[in-house]
């Protein structure tokens, strides 16, 4: 999407229809705002080195920031400040997980550069499924063709990625599944 | 107040426009993006006491009191029948719902999930009613600490778009029975703790 520009409108201006279409593109541009809802729908494996999480099924992509072909990241297509909401469920073992951003190339710091670890969730259990959950603003501008993606891991021992949703389940195995998305908030 | 289910339509402008009809609409899409009176948003807790069986996925705020209301402009926690923390949506659109929620520790190494369950009501025009999904878990097994309360919060948007009808219910599991306790403000650790629902409308989708 295009990140709508509005002009100032001076006193005794008379407003054109491009003025006031502006207005109508910015509150079109607000009520469907790029947002993307992702998650995984089969079960995989995160080794002990820990790694990325794929996300294999598309819920809603507005903006078109998921790829099939590129499942473990959103890629975002409308530049600006963006919020994250994920939720991780792996199985028997206590993991972490924790979100990143690589830069695309129309990020002034260059190409494919991988930030810091920013947020970081934990979840508990020596027994059955867990489920890590976090969700915040994205402390970097993102421009178009940066990424976030998640990372899973614990250090020890490889990690059992559930799959889902399984709809009203009766049992914890499942339950909604691991599942990622980006909502943009502010130019 | 609240939108009840008048989405707004966004105007197109012509050289020499003239309708004030025009100027409502443009208007109106401001307040529905902004005006908390108008945007359908709510936040719930529960007032009550909820028994938990082990084992079993219980519905949060299925008590004997009516759930509290801080707000809740388009009217969505009072569509159940029994009372319940559940969001009856009235405006179609695409929302984040989130939740905190928690149980005095029964032992250690019980396990505790929180998440959501949507169901699609009659008027869905995707899903055929009764459908459903459960979304946004957080879980994790209690610890041996004694005195304190486990305390979850999650948030995620539904899955789906939601259409009038639809419910989304916030939900607790565990492993052992419980009661999840209404907020007596007694302490830092125990007691002090009860459990909040929010919602809103994120977006229209397309």
């Amino acid at each position: 999407m295009i990140v709508p520009t509005l002009t100032a409108m001076p006193a005794g201006y008379v407003a054109q229809p491009a003025d006031m279409n502006a207005l109508s593109t910015a509150a079109t541009f607000l009520l469907k705002r790029p947002i993307s809802r992702v998650h995984a729908g089969t079960a995989q494996t995160i080794t002990s080195a820990g790694g990325y999480v794929a996300f294999n099924t598309k819920d809603y992509d507005i903006d078109g920031m998921w790829s099939s072909g590129s499942n473990a990241r959103l890629t975002v297509q409308t530049p600006g400040w963006y919020k994250f909401r994920l939720g991780i469920t792996g199985g028997s073992v206590p993991f972490n997980v924790a979100i990143a951003s690589i830069t695309g190339a129309n990020n002034p710091s260059g190409n494919n550069v991988t930030s810091a670890w920013r947020w970081g969730g934990w979840a508990y259990t020596a027994t059955t499924n867990a489920a890590a959950n976090l969700q915040g603003l994205w402390p970097y501008y993102l421009y178009s063709g940066d990424a976030l993606a998640v990372w899973a891991q614990n250090a020890s021992s490889s990690i059992t990625l559930v799959a889902g949703p399984n709809g009203a389940s009766t049992g914890t195995t499942g339950n909604g599944g691991s599942f990622f998305g980006l909502e943009w908030i502010s130019s | 107040m609240g939108a009840n289910d008048v989405l707004p339509t966004v105007p197109t402008f012509v050289l020499g426009e003239s309708s004030i009809t025009h100027l409502q609409q443009l208007a109106y899409c401001a307040s529905f993006l902004i005006d908390c009176d108008v945007r359908p948003e709510w936040h719930g807790y529960s007032a009550a006491e909820t028994s938990i069986s082990a084992t079993t996925w219980t519905d949060i705020g299925s008590g004997t009191a009516a759930p509290a209301i801080a707000y809740d402009s388009d009217g969505v926690l009072q569509g159940i029948a029994t009372p319940s923390l559940a969001a009856t949506i009235v405006t179609q659109g695409i929302y984040c719902v989130e939740m905190s929620a928690g149980v005095p520790t029964p032992s250690a190494t019980d396990m505790v999930y929180i998440g959501f369950l949507w169901t699609a009501g009659t008027h869905n025009a995707e899903y055929t009613n009764g459908t459903n999904a459960i979304f946004g878990v957080r879980a994790t097994e209690t610890l041996s600490t004694t005195g304190g309360d486990t305390i979850l919060c999650t948030s995620d948007v539904c899955p789906v778009v939601c259409y009038p009808g639809d419910v989304i219910t916030p939900r607790i599991y565990t492993s052992a029975a419980t009661t999840m306790q209404a907020n007596v403000n007694s302490g830092t650790f125990s007691g002090r703790f009860n459990t909040n629902f929010t919602g809103y409308l994120v977006s229209m989708g397309t």
